[in-house]
């Protein structure tokens, strides 16, 4: 039994779409955005988003409204992920549960394999459980809040050549915005590097990520076919999945932080109309 | 066609950054606490957590706060990179010898892809502190206008340090110019500091000897390993162990600096820190 391939396709297909996909429901997250600014969409940029990811009860306003809905509707998209992966991770103990068992039954394999794969089960129930929670409370913002329907949420996508190709680039265009007043440039500067050096470091992040996600894959595979005939314990591939699902939680944690601060340097150069 | 007045505000960035040299000299954490707050600031009444980089200058009675925390984390990052660097050629080393002994057929497939994923797991940490790095100076270098190269861990005189918290308690009291509706709350504020620097000095005590004997149970357990009396998954547990302590040990010092600038700070004896 492998379980570990067929649990794990879907959420990576996912993760390669990431950045193309795109929603065909009225609730884009360029819509989304539109709505949280009303009027005040041609104001001068976000310099400095407030630091808490609190779920707000009121419909966001100030110049930073359109970017705290954008975090809320990309941490949406990440925490349904989020908790796919959870439940794939507990279906995959549940499974091995059941591998186990006949040779339990048979005196094969010591009770405490199947004890360990309860525990890592319900740890990762009990994550499941905390991550729903958070998702709730997102959709209940965006349908009693923003009026929208959150099903619709699709991953947006931005137009080629929109995002500068270097921090040099995205300081020039944004010192050829006209509409940022002169107090204030500075700031809007600073605010940029740090979001260029926060996309840059999530880019690398993802990177790795990826490349550390198809080894722990690998290594739990060969892991599962070692237990088989005795070569390597349960530990192994306990400690083994873990650090799969550990690691693929990451990549998609990375992945939307990504996209994020795409978003949020693209909002500081006025680029709205690139987000599709 | 470009618009001349944007044309005129891109050539007047592009020039303000190109042309921009940060003043020569050591900036001391006095110094750049005296430059946000004066020299006789009220005192920060409020628990500081930043964990934003800001875009502007913080104001206000707790920007002194504000800044002697970014300051010294950016200290304690610098020197985390400096571990974080090591665990990382470590482990590719590590790696190199493991495929070699693949090679020569005294390793498996899995035991390098257990070596590799420790590999990628400090080059991610490398990633994380190198961007945190990054942030604190842009901040300082843009908003502080300030060379963070020339910083340097304050040493705060012991003479102005309080025996005790009772001390401590008692050299507030005696600070003038607070007000009374004031005197409560920075009671409280001292206290609270106070309680957390006893504890973190607790934890800098007991990290000092474990990252020590962290580094000598590594070193045994590499020549066990030689020997097939240590099992690659020890190894590399006590590896992760060496350099975590190592990273916990610097978080802690600088959490008791930061603290020690806290007190020293409700005292209004930012002088000490010279």
């Amino acid at each position: 039994m492998k379980p570990t391939h067929r649990v794990f396709c879907a959420l990576i297909a996912w993760l390669g779409l990431f950045a193309s996909a795109q929603s065909a429901g009225a609730a884009s997250l360029a819509e989304v955005m539109d709505t949280a600014d009303g009027s005040a969409a041609a104001s001068p940029p976000c310099l400095a988003l407030p630091e808490t990811e609190e779920v707000p009860a009121t419909l966001p306003s100030g110049r930073c409204a359109g970017a705290i809905v954008a975090r809320l509707y990309l941490g949406l998209l990440r925490d349904r992920d989020r908790l796919a992966l959870m439940r794939d991770g507990a279906a995959y103990f549940r499974e091995w549960l059941e591998h186990l068992q006949p040779r339990l039954d048979q005196g094969g394999r010591s009770p405490a394999q199947s004890l360990m794969a309860e525990v890592e089960r319900k740890r990762l129930q009990r994550r499941e459980a905390e991550v729903a929670r958070e998702l709730r409370h997102a959709e209940a913002f965006f349908v009693r809040v923003m009026a929208s329907d959150p099903k619709d949420f699709g991953s947006p996508a931005v137009a080629d050549g929109a995002l500068p190709e270097d921090e040099t680039r995205a300081l020039a265009a944004l010192a050829a915005r006209d509409d940022i007043p002169l107090e204030e440039r500075a700031a809007a500067e600073t605010a940029l590097r740090l979001a260029w050096i926060d996309y840059d470091s999530a880019q690398q992040e993802a990177a790795l990520l990826g490349e550390q996600h198809r080894i722990a894959r690998q290594l739990l595979g060969a892991l599962e076919q070692q237990f088989e005939y005795s070569a390597a314990s349960f530990i192994d591939v306990r400690r083994a999945l873990v650090g799969l699902v550990n690691t693929e939680e990451g990549l998609i944690h990375a992945r939307v932080r990504e996209t994020t601060l795409k978003i949020r340097i693209l909002e500081l150069l006025d680029r709205r109309n690139a987000v599709e | 066609m470009v618009h001349p007045k944007r044309l005129l505000a891109a050539v007047s960035t592009v020039l303000a950054v190109a042309t921009w040299v940060p003043p020569a000299g050591a900036a001391t954490l006095k110094d750049l606490l005296d430059e946000v707050s004066g020299d006789t600031p009220a005192p920060c009444l409020e628990t500081i957590t930043t964990t934003a980089v800001p875009v502007t200058r913080p104001t206000g009675r707790c920007a002194a706060d504000t800044v002697a925390q970014l300051y010294l984390r950016l200290l304690r990052d610098r020197a985390r990179l400096a571990v974080v660097r090591d665990a990382v050629a470590y482990h590719r080393q590590a790696l190199e010898a493991q495929r070699s002994r693949l090679e020569g057929g005294g390793s498996s497939e899995v035991e390098v892809n257990k070596v590799n994923v420790e590999f990628h797991r400090w080059q991610l940490r490398e990633v994380e502190v190198t961007h945190e790095v990054r942030s604190a100076e842009v901040f300082f270098i843009h908003v502080m206008t300030r060379d963070p190269t020339e910083f340097v861990d304050p040493t705060p005189d012991e003479a102005a340090w309080p025996a005790d918290e009772a001390a401590a308690l008692a050299a507030l009291d005696a600070r003038l110019r607070l007000s009374v509706d004031e005197r409560g709350l920075a009671e409280v504020a001292l206290q609270r500091a106070w309680i957390d620097y006893e504890s973190v000095q607790r934890e800098v005590t007991l990290l000092e000897p474990m990252k020590a004997f962290a580094v000598d149970v590594l070193a045994a357990s590499e020549r066990g390993y030689e020997v097939s009396q240590v099992s690659l998954g020890t190894l590399l547990d006590l590896a992760s162990d060496r350099f975590e302590l190592e990273e916990a040990y610097l978080a802690a010092g600088t959490r008791r600096l930061l603290l020690q600038v806290r007190v020293l700070e409700l005292l209004g004896r930012r002088d000490a820190l010279d």
